[in-house]
Parts: C-alpha cells; structure tokens; sequence
C-alpha cells in the first residue's frame, strides 16, 4: 500500500519459507551445536580420549561452515526477504527493537570470534582456556536465539504493546517463555541429529558407536519435552489466535504431524541410545536429521498459520495493510490511498489493469493469480461476475483465516474481474457436491468444525430448501447473494437434504 | 497528490538521529576497511597465482589464509550500518531495495558462494595448483556483483523522483540503475579503494617478516605499497569524475556548503595524498615500517572521511523528497544504556579472544590429535557402547 509490491513469480511465500525454515533449522543447530561441543569436550578431556578430541575438532569444522557460511548469511538474507516482502512490519518491527537487534549484534560478534577460535586452538591453547572459549560461544549464541525469539513471538502475541507501546512489554509477551524453551529444546534435538550424522562417516567403528550413543541420549529427552513446550505455547496464544485452529482447515494436521515426527525421533533416539548404538548408519542419520527438518519446518508453519491473518497481531495484516489504517483505506479506496499503483482511479477503461494492481496490494502475499499450485483464477473459474466480486469483499469470512478485504465494492469486482480474465474455460458441473463447492464451501463445512450448515438443516426437504437458498441474503446479510441458476438451486437443495439425511442416519455426510 | 516517498512509520525513532548516524557511520568504516581488504585481497590473490613465482605464492597464500577469518566481520559490520540505516532512511531504503529486488535478494545466495569458496580456497590451498588463480578471481567477480548491486540499490535510493516510473516498468525488481550517471565512478570508487586496502594490507603483513624472511617482506613491501599507492591515484581521479556528475547543489557541500562535509572533504584528499606519500616513502626506505603505518593511518583517515561525505551527499540528495530532522523521536533510553553495557561487555570478550588467538600455537609435547595413541582403554568404551 505504502511501498511498491516486490511480485516474485512463483510466489513471495514459497522464498520466505524456504530462506525461514532453512534458517532457523542452521540456527537453531548453532545454539545446541555449541552446548554440545563443549560438553563432550569436557568428557573427552576427562578420559583424555584423543580419538574423541579429533572427531570433535572435525566436527567444530563442519560446525564453523554451517553456522557462519549458511546459518549467518541465511540469518541476513530472512531479513533482506522480509523487508521486500513486508516492507511495512520490517519497518514497524526495526523502529520497535532496533536496540534489541543492536544488542544481538554484540552477542552475535562475540559468537563469531568465540567459534573462530574455539575452532582453530584446538590443541593450540590449554585445555582450560579452550573450554572457557567454547563456553563463551554457548552463552553469546544463547542469548542470540532469547533476543531474536523476544522478537519473533511479538509478533503472535504483542499482548500489552497494544495499549501502552512499551519496549518492554513487547519484549516479554504472553509467548515469549514458553517460544523461548521450545525453541532452546529444539536447539538440543538438532545438535544431536548434525552429530549423528557427522559421525556416521567416521571410518573408526568404535568411536562411532560411541558418539551415536552419546547423541541419541542426549537427544532424546529434550525431544520428548518438545511436544509439552508447544503445549505451553499453545495455552499462552490468546483466544482468538486459538480459533485458528477450527478456522485453518490444515492447521490440526499439521500439529499432529509434528507429533509423530518428534515420536519417531524419539523412537529412534532410544533405539540408538540404549539397544544398539552400532547400528548408526549414514541412511539412517539423515533419515534422523531430516525428521529434525521437519520438525522445524512444522512448528514453523504452525506458527505462522496461528498468526493468521497478521504479520503482527492486531497491528499489520498478512498484506501489510496497517489495522489502524483500514478505516482511511475504506474510504479512499486501495487505488486512492496506494502510492505505486498506474492509475489511481478506478473505471471501465482500466478495469483489469486496476483490478492486478489491487490484487498485487491486497493477496499476493499468499496467493498467486495464475500459475503455480492452487492459483486463485482457477478458484474464480465457474463463478459468475456478482457472486465473485462478492466473494473478494468477504475474505475475513472465508475458511483459513484471511485479513478482511480493505477495498471499494467496485475495487472487489475488479479483483475478481481481473481472476476470471485469467481463469481457463471449463465445463460448469452440475453435480450437487460441485454446485456446494462452487457456492458455499468457501466459507462453510456440511458437518465439519467450520461453520457447518448441516445441523441448521435437518428435517428440511428440497423444496423448502430451495426457496430459501434463493433468498439467503434476506435470512443473513453477512452472506452474498444468491448469483446461481434455478436449476442450481434445486441441485444444491437435493444435495443438502441427502447429506442431511445421511448424518441424522449416523452416516458420513 | 501522493508523494513519491512512502510515509514514515507512525512508531517514532527510538534514539537520538545523532547517535543512531554515528553508529551507522562507525560501524560502516570498519565494514569498509574489512571488505575493501577482503574484496581488493581476492584481486591480488589471483594477480599473484597467475604470476606464479615462488614469492607470489607465498603472498597469495597468506592474503588466501586471511579471508575466511575477516570475512564473518565483513557480513557483521555491514549488518549493523544496514540495520541503523533502515531506522533512518527505511522509506527511501525499503522502496529502492524492492524496484532492485531480484538482484538484492540474489546477494544472498552470491555471499553463501563466495565465503564458502573462501573457506574451499583457504583449507585445499596445497591440491588446487593452477585453480588458485581462477577461484580467487571468482570470488573477486561474485563479490563485485554483491557491490555492484548494493552501489545500484544506494543510489537509487537517493532518487525517489524515479521511483513510481521504475516500478511501474519492472514491477518484478528485475532491473538495476544503470542510467544513474554516478554509479560508475560510485563502483569504481569503491573497487580502487578495495585494491588499495588490499595493496598496503600486503605490504604491511610482509614487513612484519623482515627479519624472518628479509627478501620476501622486502618484495611485498614494494609490490603491496605499488599497487596502493597507483590505486589510490587512480581512485582520486575517479573521485573527481564523481564530482562532476553530481548535480551543482550537491557538490556544493563540499566547496564550502557544509561545514562538516566541507571539512571532510578537504581532509580527505589530503590524507588520501599523504598516506600515498608515506607508502612511496616506504618502498624504498630502510624502515619501512614506521612509514606504512603512517600510510595506513592517512588511508583509514580518507576512508573515514569518505564515509561522513557519503552520508552528507545523501541528506543532501534527498533533501527535496525526505529530510531526517522531521522524523518523530522517543529514545528508549533503557535500552540505549543496555546496549552500550552490553557492547563494552563484548569489547572486552572480543579482546580476550584476540589475545587468545594470538597466543594459540601448537604443542610439541602434546599427541597429535587423532594419532590413535592415547586410545582409550577399550573395556571403557565396551562398557558403554553396545
């Protein structure tokens, strides 16, 4: 709205997440990696394990390229994304911490230079100073990942900021403990799975075993505390936030997910730790690393779907549209208040152009026009013109939980003008699901957590409910219009009477 | 009517403008030095590999060593200036970053290539024989472009009035500012200061070894003060066809205009010429030392200068579109106080750690590590390992 919109062709989303989820995956290694370095450090100088040392000053190798040559350039570029892509929170979010950002940076400096020279004094230094050096590291990475994460669950849950803007308020919000343990017991996990697999390619049988061993008992506690820390997470996300969970037909699946990733890690982790530590093999340590991915990229996504339809809650919209300038939007209109738009007025001529350009404002942050997997011109496809536009005005009201369209009604049937332009022509199926999907499954479930509209109907046949599909607007304002054919109607009141029928018989609708 | 600049954020700026421009500027004077040695040093890198005598190498060897340890710092000290900088300037910043989008972001995948092939350079020295030359010179290419780009999206973000039209013709980002007809004495600018950092980087590490190695510390003496001392002619040169591309009321600041960026100037060019002086002195004197550390002093006191000009010629460029001093302040003056605990805490552990490093050498008396002799009496491991 403010800025330009950086259009990047196979969709912005797919690179933040991509840049996001790798990052924090090399991150969050860099916090446990240090811990767990030092640690087996001070066993091996205990049992003056030379072979152990060795395999450790490798492996501080490894560690050294994945923290500073991915995890710190990745670290900068989820910042260059996200101030192309919303450059309105990056702002809001840079003005509000830039001294907490600042003081990372010191830990940050001290991270670099401890990991530098823990890395390059092995053998060089005694071993006391060499374990003060490595402690160093843990300590200022720790405290990277607590200032970053203050941060990052503000933007879920701000809490208090909301009223009264104080820094430290923003800071320590309703999210930022539990966020703050689930992603140090996280640390852990990944710590364990790069040692795993850094060891599985030592050639010494013996040592092998050993550190798969000693990773997998290490590993696996912190990953079973893994799902109770979400828990607590969960329990701290304000009400509202938790509706998601009905709202976002993807969101439970993917929290159990999560769960059985980290139950198969677990599994895993024990087998290795107390039956059979020699069974490490390469396969089955980047089996182990990538179900960390996945749990990383899973809690992620959790939390970005919870954060739904906010880039921070109750302050910037996903579309980087401010809520406290929705109103001045409202009135104005997108093309009125936009500063990077061709034309900032809205008519016959322009109708399609316009219609990209509010679309390119107000949706691609997280949808594609054409192109891509599920783009929104297929979507639009089988609409007619008036149920379309309609549609555009009440995103706030659909499955998935989207920031309400801030435009002009003459706006909304430029958006939907400007998708059906590019939609392909297809047959227009008369099947009752088809016509349910067509007309109301944007915004309902027969039976399903959202919004059902079974129960409402039981003991209505289909010609009572026709009449009153017509005329639904009448009933509920809040819904569009009827925009169908008579005979469509008539389809999608057979329908609904069968389904109904079919559950109030005990059956699946 | 919808001005060009986006507005500013309605949350206000949390320090004083003073502190947060000092800091920018601080941070982005040790970036500078960093990166004009890391950027330059991949250069004569590849110059001495493809020269290939023995003396070469050993130079190229000890700049190809530096990289990997000086190049996290170059990254940390550009992340702090960018980060102040958004602070001041994010409506200007954030809009030019996006009309050059594709190119920014792809910085990031160019530094990821780059200081990986540093770390690939530096750890296989001894195989890669004749590829030296060409990963160095690779290097050196990638890091021009991450340079280029940032020079593209810094001088376009002091020329909103071509913003809307930009955009509007490339809405991808996929584009540059090439008809800015200051971007290439800008880049070169910078390329000739990086060689020079570099030059001078070489002449002073080698005189270091004058007793140890007196041939080699005197040859590198000479080739490294000879590569400064003609690349910082040239870079005066370039700086004055800068000068006359900017408009009349920019360069004006420095003729006289603007008290601090007037001074800056003048003393600029006179360390820039003095610090070259030092280092002719230098090659040919019996102590070289003394001589290019005074080179060095001059040429840290030119880059300084040039960083408080480039700030100056900023404000002044965008002073129709976008002026600091109308920003909203509200220090959050805890926090200020914090940092600063915090940076002086770190300073002190940054110290510790450079004298740690300095003072790392192997020990002799110690097994080298992995040698197998010191193996753990087996039933050890066998009562843990199954």
């Amino acid at each position: 709205m403010n800025y330009p919109v950086w259009l990047v062709p196979f969709g912005s989303f797919w690179l933040i997440a991509f840049i996001a989820v790798f990052h924090v995956f090399i991150a969050q290694f860099a916090v446990g990696g240090g811990f767990f370095l030092v640690l087996m450090e001070r066993d091996a100088h205990r049992h003056d394990d030379e072979p152990m040392k060795a395999w450790l000053s490798s492996f501080s190798k490894i560690f050294v390229i994945l923290t500073l040559v991915f995890g710190a350039v990745t670290g900068v570029g989820i910042w260059f994304t996200i101030g192309l892509i919303s450059p309105e929170a990056t702002s809001a979010l840079i003005h509000l911490f830039v001294w907490v950002w600042a003081m990372e940076w010191c830990f940050f400096l001290v991270e670099i230079l401890s990991i530098l020279v823990y890395y390059s004094s092995w053998g060089k230094t005694s071993q006391r100073t060499h374990m003060a050096v490595g402690w160093t590291y843990v300590i200022a990475a720790f405290m990277s990942l607590v200032l970053i994460n203050g941060i990052l669950s503000f933007q879920l849950t701000p809490g208090r900021w909301l009223l009264n803007h104080g820094l430290r308020v923003a800071f320590f919000n309703p999210t930022m403990w539990p966020s703050m343990v689930f992603r140090t017991l996280l640390a852990l996990v990944l710590a364990g799975l790069f040692a795993l697999v850094s060891v599985a390619f030592q050639p010494d049988r013996t040592l092998r075993a050993e550190v798969a061993k000693r990773a997998a008992r290490w590993l696996w506690l912190p990953a079973v505390l893994l799902p109770f820390a979400g828990w607590w997470y969960l329990v701290r996300v304000p009400k509202v936030q938790k509706t998601a969970f009905v709202q976002i037909p993807n969101l439970k699946p993917l929290g159990f997910a999560l769960v059985g990733v980290v139950a198969l890690l677990v599994m895993f982790s024990l087998f290795l730790a107390w039956l059979k530590s020699r069974m490490l093999r390469k396969g089955l340590a980047f089996f182990m690393l990538f179900l960390g991915l996945a749990a990383v990229g899973l809690s992620e996504w959790v939390r970005e779907e919870l954060r739904s339809p906010y880039l921070v809650a109750s302050y910037i919209y996903s579309n980087s549209i401010p809520v406290h300038m929705e109103g001045e939007i409202k009135q104005a209109g997108i093309l009125g208040a936009a500063r990077f738009v061709p034309d900032h007025k809205l008519d016959k001529k322009n109708e399609l152009q316009s219609g990209k350009a509010i679309f390119e404002i107000s949706c691609s942050s997280c949808h594609l026009a054409s192109g891509g997997p599920r783009p929104l011109s297929t979507v639009f496809a089988n609409f007619d013109p008036q149920f379309a536009g309609e549609l555009v005005q009440r995103t706030n009201l659909m499955w998935g939980r989207m920031p309400p369209f801030s435009g002009t009604t003459a706006e909304a049937r430029a958006v939907a003008a400007y998708l059906q332009s590019l939609a392909p022509t297809a047959p227009i199926s008369m099947a009752g699901k088809a016509v349910w999907e067509r007309h109301c499954g944007m915004c309902h479930t027969l039976d399903g957590p959202f919004r059902p509209i079974l129960p409402a109907l039981q003991g209505m046949g289909p010609d009572e409910l026709a009449p009153l599909i017509e005329n639904i607007q009448a009933m509920n304002p809040a819904m569009p219009s009827w925009s169908g054919t008579q005979k469509e109607s008539q389809v999608l009141a057979r329908y609904l009477s069968d389904r109904a029928k079919a559950i109030k018989q005990g059956g699946a609708p | 009517m919808i001005g060009p600049v986006p507005s500013v954020d309605p949350i206000p700026i949390p320090a004083p403008l003073w502190l947060l421009k000092t800091l920018a500027d601080a941070t982005l004077f040790i970036h500078m030095l960093l990166m004009d040695l890391v950027w330059g040093g991949t250069l004569l890198t590849a110059v001495y590999c493809f020269k290939g005598k023995p003396k070469h190498f050993q130079a190229a060897r000890s700049l190809a060593r530096t990289f990997p340890y000086v190049f996290p710092f170059v990254i940390t000290f550009g992340v702090a200036p960018l980060l102040f900088l958004q602070v001041l300037y994010g409506p200007v910043f954030y809009t030019s970053s996006i009309l050059v989008g594709t190119p920014f972001i792809l910085i990031i995948p160019t530094v990821i290539a780059a200081y990986a092939l540093m770390y690939f350079l530096s750890w296989r020295w001894e195989r890669l024989g004749a590829w030296r030359g060409w990963i160095s010179l690779l290097i050196f290419a990638l890091l021009g472009f991450v340079g280029f780009v940032f020079s593209n999206v810094f001088s376009l973000m002091a020329d909103p009035g071509r913003f809307l039209q930009k955009y509007l013709a490339h809405p991808s980002g996929f584009q540059l500012n090439l008809a800015e007809p200051s971007l290439p004495p800008r880049f070169l600018h910078m390329f000739f200061a990086a060689v020079a950092v570099a030059g001078l980087w070489v002449a002073i590490t080698g005189i270091k070894r004058l007793h140890q190695e007196p041939d080699q510390a005197r040859w590198q003496c000479r080739s490294g003060a000879t590569w400064f001392a003609g690349a910082t002619v040239i870079e005066i040169l370039v700086g004055i066809w800068w000068l006359l591309d900017l408009p009349s009321d920019q360069v004006r600041i420095f003729m006289g205009g603007g008290g601090l960026s007037t001074a800056a100037f003048m003393v600029g060019v006179v360390c820039a010429l003095l610090s070259v002086v030092f280092a002719l002195v230098g090659i040919n004197s019996v102590k070289p030392f003394k001589h290019l550390h005074m080179a060095a002093m001059f040429l840290g006191l030119t880059v300084l200068c040039m960083v408080v000009m480039r700030d100056a010629l900023r404000d002044a460029a965008l002073k129709p579109f976008y002026t600091l001093s109308k920003l909203a302040v509200s220090p959050q003056w805890g926090a200020i106080i914090l940092f600063f605990l915090l940076f002086a805490g770190g300073l002190g552990v940054v110290v510790w750690l450079l004298i740690v490093a300095a003072k790392a050498r192997p020990k002799p008396e110690q097994p080298k590590l992995g040698s197998g002799k010191h193996r753990l009496p087996e039933e050890y491991r066998k009562s843990t390992v199954r």
